[in-house]
């Protein structure tokens, strides 16, 4: 049975790498083997090779925590324990090795424990079925935020709140909100149906600038505290800092139109959600850089096409 | 008067509705009947330009539909993950100062402070509804509105399209129960064939009964006893 799930997952990532097309394919692989590397001498190090082990566990931990098969896998009467560490430890195998490479090569058994550690948990952090959980503050028209800060307000007050409490550490703070970034990509994921498109009764063009503008200025006022406190805090590296956020607007803007470019009524893209990933980490690569900025133009102008559909009458 | 002129409309490749011609009154409720597959969906996506047409046109008052004259409530309801059932409503721009919330949270017992995912079928067909009837626009089309609706919304649905009726609004609804329109609509279109096969009036409700079912009940008659 284990041998059957991993050969699904072997297919499903199959599906999702066919759908990504070639040129994505290399990014993606440049930003792992960018990835690989870093982990190699961070491992390499005392006491980084602990920290790569406790990232790696912890985003592990978001994928079992959040991951929408549990009941799936209880229902076919195998073990989950068994399939959950088989799964994370069979996708792992690349770090594994990595990490057997260096001196340190025990944060790879301590990682292996780790996952059996985690498999052991069946929490699912539930739905709301209230309100109360959408701040009031969010403007009525962005229901991705609504949606989003609803289903996983713990987690976003958790780094929020330590975005702020390491300011005084150089950088820290600029990590955890690049991983508030992430998780606000996921917000994007998921098409509105046709009738929420139309509401606006605008046309593609004014319809995306309406869209950036609003988001991207709902993403200011969120951001803004963590980043003139890193400014008050850490004036040394602020301009790191800075040229980091000016990006992760650029990066905001990607994720917004990669859904408008391929838009469809109540969808979810596969491929967008694997490239928004991609596009993601290009921050801590310095080569790619400017794709983001590539990326956002592209997807800007495959937006304005695939909205011509449901918007054009609008003109 | 909105009217449909020639219009013909292709789906994936084939041809559904053929130089269809049709003239609705406006300020009346009229219903639109046919089999599954005649074209009602196609049609009402036609009207509101969901559909580019091969050919023909559709004009309101002698120009051009605009789809900003029009509000279309579409079979399958679909609504955005994680938000409740107010948040969706307040999505929708409230032209007049005439929407209230509450009174129609009361009218369709509808629990505006839980996700949409938790409503029942016929919750969300009511809460769509509302949103529809939010916009205010002046022609609605209403794509099975009376869909998983239980008897006491489906009276309520028909007491709203009197009121829309009374309020002047144009409304072309489609239903599978034909006592839901025979009990609401002022017309009645027949959809079959590519095209409007007849129009029947209230007076003529009698007729398009036979017309409809006279046929269809002969042949299914035979069938069932071959069944049995």
């Amino acid at each position: 049975m284990i041998g059957r799930f991993l050969k699904i997952r072997i297919l499903q990532v199959g599906r999702e790498l066919s759908s990504l097309g070639w040129w994505r394919t290399v990014v993606l692989l440049a930003v792992l083997a960018v990835g690989g590397i870093a982990i190699y001498r961070q491992t390499g190090l005392y006491p980084n090779c602990l920290y790569v082990t406790a990232v790696a566990a912890l985003v592990v931990l978001g994928i079992h925590l959040y991951r929408k098969d549990k009941e799936f896998i209880l229902l076919t009467g195998t073990d989950p324990m068994k399939i959950y560490v088989a799964e994370y430890a069979f996708f792992s195998v690349p770090v594994f090795i990595l990490m057997l490479f260096t001196e340190h090569w025990y944060c790879a058994i301590l990682l292996l424990a780790v996952y059996f550690l985690l498999s052991l948990i069946r929490y699912t952090p539930g739905k709301k079925t209230r309100t109360g959980y959408a701040p009031a503050i969010i403007p009525r028209d962005n229901f991705e935020w609504m949606a989003g800060i609803r289903g996983n307000l713990p987690v976003i007050l958790v780094l929020y709140v330590a975005a702020l409490g390491l300011l005084i550490y150089p950088y820290a703070s600029i990590f955890v909100l690049w991983l508030l970034l992430g998780l606000i990509a996921s917000f994007y994921q998921w098409c509105e149906p046709s009738d929420i498109l139309q509401l606006a009764e605008l046309p593609p063009k004014g319809f995306i600038r309406r869209k950036l503008k609003s988001h991207l200025k709902g993403y200011l006022f969120f951001s803004a505290p963590i980043l003139i406190g890193y400014v008050i805090f850490q004036p040394a590296t602020a301009w790191v800092a800075l040229v980091i956020y000016a990006i992760s607007f650029i990066n905001l803007a990607f994720f917004i139109l990669s859904k408008y470019a391929v838009y469809q009524p109540c969808h979810s893209s596969p491929a967008g959600n694997v490239l928004t990933s991609v596009i993601h980490f290009c921050m801590f690569v310095p080569f790619l850089l400017p794709l983001p900025l590539l990326m956002c133009l592209r997807a800007y102008k495959k937006s304005q096409h695939q909205l011509k559909e449901y918007l054009d009458a609008y003109r | 008067m909105l009217t449909v002129k020639d219009l013909t409309l292709s789906y994936h490749g084939s041809v559904v509705l053929e130089k269809l011609n049709l003239s609705l009154q406006p300020g009346c409720i009229h219903g639109l009947v046919g089999m599954n597959g005649s074209g009602k969906t196609t049609l009402f996506h036609g009207i509101y330009g969901l559909l580019k047409p091969d050919s023909g046109a559709v004009l309101w008052e002698d120009r051009p539909v605009s789809r900003k004259d029009m509000s279309l409530l579409e079979t399958q309801h679909y609504f955005y993950p994680g938000i409740t059932g107010r948040e969706y409503l307040g999505l929708f721009p409230t032209p007049r100062a005439f929407f209230n919330a509450a009174l129609w949270e009361e009218l369709f017992n509808l629990p505006l402070d839980e996700l949409i995912e938790n409503y029942s079928t016929g919750m969300k067909t009511k809460l769509a509804l509302t949103g529809i009837i939010k916009l205010d626009k002046t022609v609605m089309l209403l794509d099975e509105p009376f869909n998983g609706t239980d008897l006491e919304t489906g009276r309520i649905i028909k007491l709203l399209l009197a009121k829309l009726k009374e309020k002047g609004k144009t409304v072309i609804v489609t239903s599978h129960i034909l006592e839901t329109l025979t009990g609401s609509c002022d017309y009645i279109h027949h959809l079959a064939g590519k095209g409007i096969r007849k129009t029947y009036s209230r007076d003529s409700w009698v007729n398009m009964e036979r017309d409809l079912f006279a046929a269809m009940e002969e042949k299914v008659r035979v069938q069932i006893d071959k069944a049995f």
